[in-house]
């Protein structure tokens, strides 16, 4: 079991990393608006675009 | 009666605007709609209409001589400071009705050569641009935000909201901190027991003890650092609050630990403590969350003042201005239609103002020169010019603001219940701890160190401290899904015991906006031309009535030199002939006219000329759709309701009628409204009030609880408890998530008490291990707060027993 005391600190590296991550993540406002990009998944395709009278290209389904 | 395929809003009679989407023809109800929708499909958005789930708001023609005062250099270092060759601008939108309209904004703004980056929360309506401003003008981003509709307000750079950000910011580290840490220690933890049991090697006990002491150090010098900050106040104010107990068991636990580690001796409870740390740091974050929610609510309503404003410069010229540039002794000029953008003194001759932001009512209210004109009133009549006295947060509107912040921010009595619970728990704690420390100091001295430590431990307050303060929050948060702001937690106390509820009729039974139900005609021209002339007459006036009839015909006959005569009603000429439409006094010419005609109930405005009366409308408010079946429901649980009006009595008894109210009074003033909840009150009636109106901030402030609609005045907001933001049907929601939640409440407290009764006589006696303590601590507070969520899924009506309970009380006490 001799092995844990190089395992246990290697740990403690990698908690200290990710808690580095986080704040990281924190300060530059991961955190800030989490309703926003759940509705802002919205379909992207450019539709075609005719003069005058619009007809909006109804684009296939994915499910 | 069809509805605007952009806005929704009925399109008048008349009115032919389609444009063709897939292939069908949808219509539109005017011109501003109809160029709005072209330039959202020209554009290839037509994906808005596909995705949105609300009717856009309604296009305008916009002024794009307002947005250019923003292009000025010193005003950007204002609202948007320069870094390199990019600004940034926080500003505020209004009328986002659904998700499409938010990604409208993005799409709209994305596309515009010079636009860095745009990001919107839809929530709080809070957009952040980022701009180049030689590639392009704030000022025509601002307009194409205006054109759609979304009302832009450019937001200072030094507002508050920042130093909030940075508090939920700090939150959340700790949180991270203390969630990651306290799950490494419990690992140490875990293989130290199975340790203990399985003749672990001393060296490797040792070494985990090392290393747990090393993690639970951040975590409780960093993360617990506001519950020993929160102690030390509570101590220096002598008044102990739930930190105190907190704080002592975590140093106790802490310091211990450290002790035994060092000596090699004893037990450690880093694990426990690293826990209890994060528990309860989500508890208080959630309440912190919760509280914030309802600010942003509140920003919202500041954004009642428009952006700009015109001033006047020495010499005549005007000039469009950001708000914030104006200065007290600045001439500004108010066109028909405007919002007042700050307090000051009328210059001109007279003025014509509605008030509807103070008293809920919006009829004109007329000033004369040297009168006081108060921010966020709007102007009714001809443009004027006024002296500005006050700006920004000195306008009585501020004012009301701060009010209502300061509200937010009262500590709900409940929690103040289990800090009195607290104090006691303290004593106690501390008391048989010391009476533990000194019967085993007599017994077996080696052991009184460490059974001490573990009564401290393990009567672990930590149900007791997450017992209120989760409950509350889930409560509150459950209240706002059903659209219920909660200002004032302390009213979640009261509203299990009311008996009797009071309902103002204006805007809270009804809609608050009149609508034309009836036309007689009595002359011989045609209903369809009365209608035009009374809608060409109203066309000039912004009043509630004018929108009545703008709603029933497209086409108005024009009318030249229109003339108000305020609170009686308008003349104005068209093809030669002079027409009134107003009071019948006024529109009749004749004092002794009758009000309405052949006597008929309800409210009437007469259309005549000089040769006698041509048309008569039927003026009606109408009753809000599920005013009925609420009423119905709550006289149902046992309810006594009551309708107060300052209205007339005819109109009162006719809603009474209606809605079957026994208790009705009619033209209460504000005094009398108050003496009517006094009397109530003093047979031991608990009250609840709801109303929207200025004249109803005195029986607001009054009741044992108030609610106040969102749509109505911003006095009565600061005076009420809860805001209305839904259909008045919420108020079932509000009665039943009340009762449930100190039902739970009281549930979580008397857990806490029964817990801790078992608990400490046990560590007395030296019975518990430190893995028991650290069982015991997560369950309870486990235990806890998945009774409060339970909160969450009150059904209106679940719980009526709670509520005729306290009617029969009340029945056999007065009996």
């Amino acid at each position: 079991m001799e092995i844990l005391y190089l395992l246990i600190p290697v740990s403690i590296v990698i908690l200290i990393i990710a808690v580095g991550v986080f704040i990281w993540a924190v300060n530059s406002g991961q955190f800030d608006d989490l309703d926003t990009p759940a509705w802002t998944v919205l379909r992207d395709e450019p539709p075609a675009r005719t003069a005058g009278t619009r007809h909006t290209k109804s684009n296939n389904d994915e499910h | 009666m069809k509805n605007c395929y952009h806005c929704a809003e009925p399109v008048p009679h008349g009115e032919h605007r389609a444009i063709e989407i897939d292939g069908h023809a949808e219509f539109l109800c005017c011109a501003g709609c109809e160029a709005v929708t072209r330039l959202i499909l020209d554009a290839g958005f037509a994906d808005f209409y596909r995705f949105r789930t609300a009717p856009a708001p309604r296009a305008r023609k916009i002024d794009s001589g307002r947005w250019s005062g923003f292009d000025d250099a010193a005003v950007l270092d204002i609202y948007a400071p320069l870094s390199g060759d990019e600004r940034e601008l926080r500003v505020q939108l209004d009328n986002l009705r659904c998700a499409a309209c938010g990604w409208l904004v993005e799409k709209t703004l994305r596309e515009q050569h010079g636009v860095c980056d745009i990001r919107l929360n839809i929530v709080t309506g809070r957009a952040t641009l980022r701009w180049r401003p030689q590639d392009i003008p704030l000022g025509s981003l601002l307009a194409s935000l205006d054109r759609l509709g979304f009302d832009p307000h450019p937001l200072r750079a030094d507002e508050t909201f920042v130093h909030d950000d940075n508090r939920r910011k700090t939150f959340l580290k700790r949180l991270a901190v203390a969630g990651l840490g306290m799950m490494q220690v419990m690992m140490y933890g875990v293989a130290m027991y199975i340790g203990a049991f399985e003749d672990m090697d001393a060296g490797m006990q040792q070494f985990l003890r090392y290393v747990s002491s090393l993690i639970a150090t951040p975590v409780v010098l960093y993360s617990a650092a506001p519950f020993f900050q929160g102690a030390w106040r509570d101590i220096r104010h002598a008044s102990p609050g739930m930190d105190v107990p907190v704080a002592l068991a975590i140093a106790a636990a802490y310091s211990a630990s450290l002790w035994h580690t060092f000596t090699g001796t004893g037990e450690v409870y880093f694990d426990s403590v690293s826990m209890f740390v994060f528990f309860l740091l989500i508890g208080r974050y959630v309440e912190f969350a919760a509280r914030h929610e309802v600010a942003a609510g509140s920003n919202a309503l500041a954004a009642t003042l428009p952006a700009t404003a015109e001033r006047i410069a020495t010499g005549g010229v005007t000039a469009h201005v950001p708000l914030t540039l104006l200065k007290p002794g600045d001439r500004i000029r108010i066109t028909n239609g405007s919002i007042v953008p700050a307090d000051g003194i009328l210059l001109d001759e007279r003025a014509e103002l509605d008030e509807a932001l103070l008293t809920g009512e919006s009829a004109a209210v007329l000033h004369e020169r040297n009168d006081k004109i108060i921010a966020g009133t709007i102007n009714r009549g001809s443009p004027f010019v006024m002296q500005v006295l006050a700006i920004g947060r000195e306008t009585v509107i501020s004012g009301i603001h701060r009010m209502l912040e300061l509200a937010q921010q009262s500590r709900p009595q409940l929690a103040s219940h289990a800090d009195r619970i607290a104090r006691w728990f303290v004593a106690g704690v501390l008391a048989a701890a010391a009476i533990t420390a000194f019967a085993w100091w007599q017994l077996s001295p080696e052991r009184a160190f460490e059974i001490t430590l573990s009564v401290l431990v393990v009567t672990c307050p930590c149900a007791l401290a997450l017992a209120v303060p989760v409950a509350l929050t889930a409560a509150t948060d459950t209240l706002a899904r059903h659209g219920l702001l909660t200002v004032n937690s302390n009213s979640l106390e009261w509203l299990p015991k009311v008996t009797d509820i009071i309902f103002d009729k204006t805007g809270t039974l009804t809609q608050g906006e009149p609508r034309i139900v009836r036309t007689l005609v009595c002359g011989e021209r045609p209903e369809i031309e009365c209608l035009q002339l009374a809608a060409g007459l109203e066309a000039q006036a912004n009043h509630p009535i004018a929108r009545a009839f703008r709603n029933l015909v497209s086409e108005y006959s024009p009318f030249t030199q229109v003339h108000a005569v305020p609170g009686r009603g308008l003349r104005g000429i068209s093809a030669g002939v002079e027409y009134r439409i107003g009071i019948a006094a006024f529109a009749l010419d004749n004092d002794n006219a009758e009000n309405s005609p052949q006597d008929m109930p309800g409210s009437w405005i007469a259309l005549a000329n000089d040769a006698g009366p041509l048309a008569w409308f039927e003026i009606e408010d109408s009753v809000r759709a599920e005013a009925h079946g609420t009423l119905k429901a709550l006289r149902r649980s046992g309810y006594a309701l009551h309708l107060l009006t300052g209205d007339s009595p005819s109109a009162a008894n006719a809603i009474a009628d209606l809605l079957e109210f026994s208790n009705c009074r009619a033209r209460q003033t504000p005094e009398q409204k108050l003496a009517y909840l006094r009397a109530l009150q003093s047979q031991g009636r608990r009250v609840l009030v709801i109303g929207d109106g200025c004249n109803d901030a005195p029986v607001l402030a009054g009741a044992d609880v108030s609610v106040a609609l969102a749509g109505g005045a911003s006095l009565a907001h600061a005076s009420a408890d809860v805001l209305l933001t839904g259909k008045l049907s919420s108020l079932l929601d509000l009665l039943s998530i009340s009762a449930s939640a100190a039902r739970i409440m009281r549930q979580n407290l008397y857990w806490a008490i029964a817990y801790n009764a078992v608990a400490l006589p046990l560590a007395a006696i030296g019975l518990v291990a430190p893995w028991m303590a650290a069982i015991g601590m997560s369950a309870s507070s486990l235990l806890v707060t998945v009774n409060a969520l339970r909160i969450a899924r009150t059904r209106p009506g679940e719980s009526p027993n709670m509520q005729s309970a306290n009617i029969r009380e009340l029945s056999t006490a007065s009996t």
